[in-house]
């Protein structure tokens, strides 16, 4: 693959003009043909590329200035971004790439094409039954079965990016980045800092280094229980559901004792972390004993934490009555593929199919496609996280394609959280050497004073939801010029339409069921559980 | 201090009543920080039915609605719409600093006016971004004594 990638490389370099780089894994070309960039979208969509972000940005008070557009992509085998520049005088002068990759819409906001007014709509929404954030589901519907669902979330508007370049300057715009998602605060706020450091050109602390894969991975954690707790909820499975929830808060507390606050606010900042003052040093032994005094005894370390999930997640796992409802759903690899789903969405679509053969598989997953601060230093890590892609256990499949569906999510979550806690085990063997009384963040202030004036980076992570990208600009007094924020949720979302839509179904479904038994058609009572089976930030995709 | 050290209700110094308290949801756009704090309050090491809080799924039946997030202009009719559905007495109670004054996104354009129908019925604010569910709880259960 990386041949076909240098290929392309040398195309750009022949069709446009080369550009400064900041990163070395970032590559920048302008090109000035309209035709030129369709044809390289083209070849980069040939050769498996995908989009990680699209960022327009009006530069006219620049030198020499004119409105742009700048399109990121990636390729699952290499730890490259290839970066394609389109410059215009009009703001509504841009080729259209959707033809090349469908996944460029959820960047555009408009609504769909209005469903066929004759048919039978049902609409959710904005409030919901239940602790759920604002938006709206339209159902067309025929009897009990969805047809084809629309989504509206123009409710939450919050203005986001535009308040960075406002309200907040380089330094100190962690804040905000940690409430665009709140569950997702520390993915986000981690992206926004290394986009800064990036800028800088800083390097973080190593303990820093550690403790932020530390707190990722914790969220990860919290998270995907969080998850398997409402996904047994929905199916009644109410013993597994509630002892799920005591394990979740035990997490929450945990956090709060680690780093000062239960969703992991206000630890990252430029350069490094902060941590309260009551937290001398994190090692296997305050988290062990911290689990222990939270659970009053009930947990006492994260192996006997871990030991208590699975015996409530393989319970779920296992259960006939579960397997039979979670069977829905079903994101096809071809859907995943064309709309650029990523995190657990994409890769639980990514079972081998027989006609795949010995192809290798995709993999969307930021911290092995881009490795960066724990998981580049650390390869044991990154071995860890492979061995998550599991092949699904012959006896559970009921037929071989059956993957992509809620119960696939499921048992991937179940393998991400066993990941998870291997991971901290191991990152808390190694900060148990480390020197927590050195300054745990680097000064970033003088470095992004001497950083060009409208320079711009890119920050990513790997959060529970998938990656999180922030593209940062810098202006002329050195504040923000534009960030541009882009959460999994944007592209996931319509991968959950195309796991309700009936026109998506996988053209296998058809053939062989009859209509009234076809487990891929969807009935109204079913979406929340597919929805809470994908479990989409709707503030993050508004923004 | 454990969570279940926490919420002795002789620690948080408030009686146990015999009434009860329905609250409904309406998220005005928050980042989710606050929902989840809010429904950490259903998990049996907080289990806020013994203190006879219940969630309830239709403003029908509410006795107050917690309000989350800034109230942005495009909500703020679905939300008066919703009081309107509420029985009297009308009250909300605002989770976060968000619902309170906008938080960090005060004085923004994403901070609507609010009409005087909601502001009217605000009757208590639980500070904290988000607030800690026993922080919610005690607000809560002080609405109910009331
Ligand atoms: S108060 Fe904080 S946690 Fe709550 S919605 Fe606002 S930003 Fe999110």
């Amino acid at each position: 693959m990386t041949t076909d990638w240098n290929a392309i490389l040398a195309d750009c370099q022949e069709k446009g003009d080369v550009r400064y780089r900041r990163e070395s894994n970032q590559t920048h070309f302008i090109i000035h043909d309209r035709d030129d960039l369709l044809a390289l979208c083209k070849s980069l969509r040939e050769i498996g590329a995908y989009l990680v972000t699209v960022v327009a940005n009006d530069e006219r008070e620049l030198v020499n200035g004119s409105y742009k557009r700048y399109h990121y992509f990636s390729h699952p085998t290499a730890d490259q971004f290839l970066i394609l520049e389109w410059q215009s005088d009009r703001a509504d002068d841009f080729p259209s790439i959707q033809k090349q990759f469908p996944a460029v819409a959820a960047f555009v906001n408009k609504s769909d094409a209005a469903i066929n007014e004759s048919s039978q709509m049902m609409i959710v929404g904005p409030n919901h039954a239940g602790i759920i954030e604002s938006g709206q589901f339209r159902f067309q519907i025929m009897g009990e079965q969805i047809n084809q669902v629309q989504f509206r979330f123009g409710w939450k508007k919050r203005n986001i990016e535009k308040l960075f370049t406002t309200n907040f300057t380089l330094l100190d715009g962690w804040q905000l980045a940690e409430k665009v998602v709140g569950d997702s605060a520390f993915a986000h706020s981690l992206a926004y800092c290394r986009a800064v450091e990036s800028l800088a050109g800083v390097d973080v602390p190593e303990t820093a280094v550690y403790l932020r894969g530390l707190f990722l991975e914790l969220e990860r954690l919290y998270n995907h229980i969080r998850n398997y707790k409402a996904l047994a909820n929905d199916v009644a499975a109410h013993q597994i559901s509630t002892e799920l929830s005591v394990l979740w808060q035990y997490l929450m507390e945990l956090n709060e004792r680690l780093s000062g606050h239960r969703l992991l606010f206000g630890v990252n900042r430029p350069g490094g972390v902060t941590l309260p003052d009551a937290v001398k040093n994190i090692s296997h032994d305050s988290v062990n004993r911290a689990l222990s005094e939270i659970s009053v005894g009930r947990v006492n370390s994260l192996p006997a934490f871990l030991d208590q999930f699975l015996k409530f997640g393989d319970k779920l796992l296992n259960s006939a009555s579960y397997q039979e409802r979670a069977s829905i759903g079903i994101l096809t690899k071809a859907n995943a593929v064309r709309l650029g789903a990523r995190g657990v969405t994409a890769r639980a679509s990514n079972w081998k199919t027989k006609e795949d053969g010995d192809a290798v598989l995709i993999r969307f997953d930021f911290r092995l496609n881009h490795p960066y601060g724990v998981y580049k230093t650390d390869a044991a890590l990154r071995d860890k996280i492979l061995t998550t892609e599991p092949e699904l256990p012959e006896q559970r499949l009921r037929s071989h394609e059956m993957r992509g569906d809620v119960y696939a999510r499921t048992h991937l979550r179940l393998l991400e959280i066993r990941t998870s806690v291997a991971i901290i085990q191991s990152l808390l063997t190694h900060l148990e050497t480390m020197m927590f009384d050195t300054p745990l963040h680097a000064p970033v202030e003088r470095a992004l004073q001497r950083t060009p004036n409208f320079e711009f980076a890119l920050g990513y992570a790997e959060g529970w939801r998938g990656d999180v990208v922030y593209w940062l600009m810098k202006d002329r007094f050195g504040q923000i010029y534009r960030c541009q924020v882009r959460d999994p949720s944007r592209f996931n979302w319509a991968a959950l339409k195309a796991a309700v839509d009936r026109h998506q179904l996988p053209p296998i479904y058809i053939k062989q069921y009859p209509k009234t038994q076809n487990p891929a058609i969807i009935i109204q009572p079913d979406f929340p559980l597919v929805n809470q089976s994908f479990n989409l930030s709707y503030a993050g995709y508004v923004l | 201090m454990t969570t279940q050290q926490k919420l002795h209700t002789r620690d948080l110094g408030i009686q146990p009543t015999n009434q009860s308290l329905f609250y409904l949801h309406f998220d005005c756009g928050s980042c989710n920080g606050c929902e989840l704090e809010l429904a950490s309050l259903t998990s049996p090491l907080y289990d806020v039915e013994r203190f006879g809080l219940d969630l309830v799924v239709t403003p029908y039946h509410a006795d107050v609605i917690a309000l989350t997030g800034v109230c942005t202009p495009e909500l703020v009719e679905p939300m008066q719409r919703t009081l309107e559905a509420m029985p009297d007495p009308k009250r909300i109670i605002t989770i976060g600093d968000c619902a309170h004054d906008g938080g960090i996104f005060k004085g923004t354009d994403c901070v609507a006016k609010r009409p005087l129908a909601i502001k009217d019925a605000i009757a208590a604010h639980v500070p904290g971004c988000p607030p800690p569910p026993h922080v919610i709880i005690t607000a809560l259960l002080k609405l109910e004594s009331k």
